[in-house]
């Protein structure tokens, strides 16, 4: 079996008495991955610690098998990184920017065009690419650093929060561009603190929070680990003070509450027994409609992050 | 492996950054203060009257010394100190320690692009005072203006070289960048370089002084600007002695540059 993309062995940062990232353990195979958190959850420490740009406090990260440190600059080759950080280089245009960060990389002088103008083609900003990053929207430098991520054509993406500040149409090209990255056998590292963004991109995710891997996984292999947790069933009937009385006798059932109208909340340990219960009635036509509302990604988040605190 | 390509890229957007955007005002205000002197002299000190020094003195007596002790520090500051350190105040410097490069790349780009924006503004100090005093300055041969106006430039530009690292090295290491760097520049440099004491040897201003001395002819004694030096070093002692510090300062921050978090 082939070495994960990334592996991160016991990886942990604190900055003084705060803790940045507490001992993560965690192997990332291709593909697109979310990493969700709340700000100050740990993903841009985790980033960082990706990138050598900081140093763990105990133990290593790797890097396509190569242990990450400032001397294992060819490593990153491979690799593209968008930082959180604003672009900051005010004085350059877009093209330049990006030329720059090519000759960098090594790319003679009209190889580094070249390559800046099929990044700036990816993220559809050629035509703007002589504007100056100081004159240029926060979406449009948000864009700049996805091409700028994208330049050398890499295997692993790291981004944090590229979708920060842009606009829908540059958001659907670059769900699209980090889509077709993992499709096309490349890994992403997608950070947000949004959850409909990560959801957007993939369904593999690792939820971090106050620097602790909280779950990892699909999400229904991380709604799987709600079995023992609250789940909560919406349901429309004219017959609702009469079900929420019977179910209410229930050990699974651990409360209701009434809704506008018709709406009856019911709150669960064990939600196959109560789906079975639910279509009983429904049989005898009952419950008018059904909503599982623990289904939603952001129920799962809010429950596992419930938990932790 | 060649990495020369990568250094000059740097070194491009480096001199641009400093020399082409407004950032460049506040060295250049400073560039100016000695022709600000020298205007003053020429059209308001009294050259009639006896103990007022010829401007061919006052250029090479009191100007040009003027220039290591207070321009050239500040200019260093001004133009060095904000090439790593407000990167790394940004995070900007992100972008280039995650290329696919040895992060000495980025730092000998960013050196050498900062201390040639510090050319053409050394060059601006030393020119501008002799065009407005040579006029005056009755039978001294052209030459002789010409000869201390490349001289003053070439010690200016040599000084920023050592006190540039200098500068560079704490923009990594100290988030007070500034303090450590006045605190070194004017106390170390200047103040130490110039008066008797064991710290004076140490002192990159002594050396350049030494320049000074051997390249526009100035007199080993007590003057305006200057302490003499028992033992003046001589102009290759100089040159080493110089060239030594910009290594050490490089080296150093080449290893803050390699241990210094991006937060």
């Amino acid at each position: 079996m082939s070495a994960p993309v990334i592996r991160c062995v016991g990886l942990a940062r604190w900055y003084g008495e705060v803790q940045g990232l507490s001992g993560l353990t965690v192997d990332v195979s291709p593909g697109v991955v979310g990493l969700l958190g709340p700000n100050g959850s740990g993903k841009t420490t985790l980033m960082r610690l990706l990138t050598g740009l900081a140093r763990p406090t105990r133990g290593h990260a790797e890097l396509f098998g190569t242990r990450v440190s400032p001397d294992q600059w060819a490593v990153f080759r491979r690799v593209g990184y968008a930082p959180g950080d604003d672009v900051h280089f005010e004085s350059e245009r877009g093209s330049d920017f990006l030329a720059l960060m090519a000759r960098v990389a090594g790319d003679g002088p009209m190889a580094a065009r070249a390559r800046a103008r099929a990044a700036l083609e990816k993220v559809g900003m050629e035509e703007l690419a002589t504007k100056k990053l100081s004159t240029m929207s926060k979406g449009m430098r948000q864009r700049i650093k996805v091409a700028q991520a994208l330049l050398l054509e890499p295997e692993l993406l790291l981004l944090d929060e590229p979708l920060n500040g842009m606009d829908p149409v540059s958001r659907r090209k670059t769900i699209n561009l980090v889509r077709a990255h993992g499709a096309a056998g490349g890994t992403v590292l997608f950070s947000s603190h949004i959850l409909h963004e990560v959801e957007s991109v993939t369904d593999r995710m690792l939820l971090l929070h106050h620097g602790r891997l909280l779950a990892e996984g699909r999400l229904s292999e991380i709604v799987g680990l709600l079995e023992r947790k609250p789940r909560r069933v919406q349901i429309s009937s004219g017959s609702r003070r009469e079900i929420a009385a019977a179910l209410l006798q229930e050990d699974y059932v651990s409360g209701v509450s009434f809704g506008d109208d018709s709406q009856l909340l019911l709150e669960t340990r064990d939600l196959n027994r109560l789906l079975d219960r639910l279509q009983a009635y429904g049989g005898a036509g009952q419950i008018e409609s059904m909503e599982i509302a623990d289904e939603n990604l952001e129920s799962v988040f809010d429950t596992l992050v419930g938990s932790a605190v | 492996m060649s990495f020369s390509p990568q250094v000059l890229a740097v070194q491009a957007y480096s001199f641009r950054r400093r020399m082409l955007s407004w950032k460049a005002l506040p060295a250049l205000m400073v560039a100016l203060v000695p022709t600000f002197m020298a205007l003053v002299f020429r059209f308001f000190a009294p050259h009639e009257q006896g103990g007022t020094p010829t401007p061919y003195r006052m250029y090479g007596e009191i100007l040009a010394p003027m220039c290591l002790y207070f321009v050239l520090p500040f200019l260093s500051m001004l133009v060095m100190l904000p090439i790593l350190g407000e990167l790394y105040e940004k995070g900007a410097i992100a972008y280039l320690l995650t290329r696919p490069a040895p992060r000495w790349v980025p730092l000998l780009g960013l050196y050498s692009g900062g201390l040639l924006a510090l050319l053409p503004l050394a060059v601006l100090c030393a020119t501008l005072p002799a065009l407005i005093l040579s006029p005056i300055s009755g039978g001294v041969e052209l030459r002789f203006w010409l000869q201390r106006v490349v001289f003053l430039s070439l010690v200016l530009w040599i000084g920023a070289a050592p006190y540039g690292a200098l500068c560079l090295f704490l923009g990594v290491w100290s988030r007070k960048a500034v303090l450590w760097a006045l605190a070194l520049l004017i106390g170390w440099g200047s103040i130490a370089g110039s008066i008797t004491g064991p710290l004076r040897a140490l002192s990159p201003h002594r050396y350049l002084f030494g320049l000074l001395r051997n390249w526009l002819d100035l007199s080993n004694t007590l003057g305006q600007f200057s302490v003499p030096d028992p033992d003046p070093p001589g102009t290759l002692l100089s040159l080493l002695v110089l060239a030594g510090y910009v290594l050490a300062f490089l080296v150093l921050a080449y290893q803050a540059i390699r241990t210094r978090d991006v937060l």
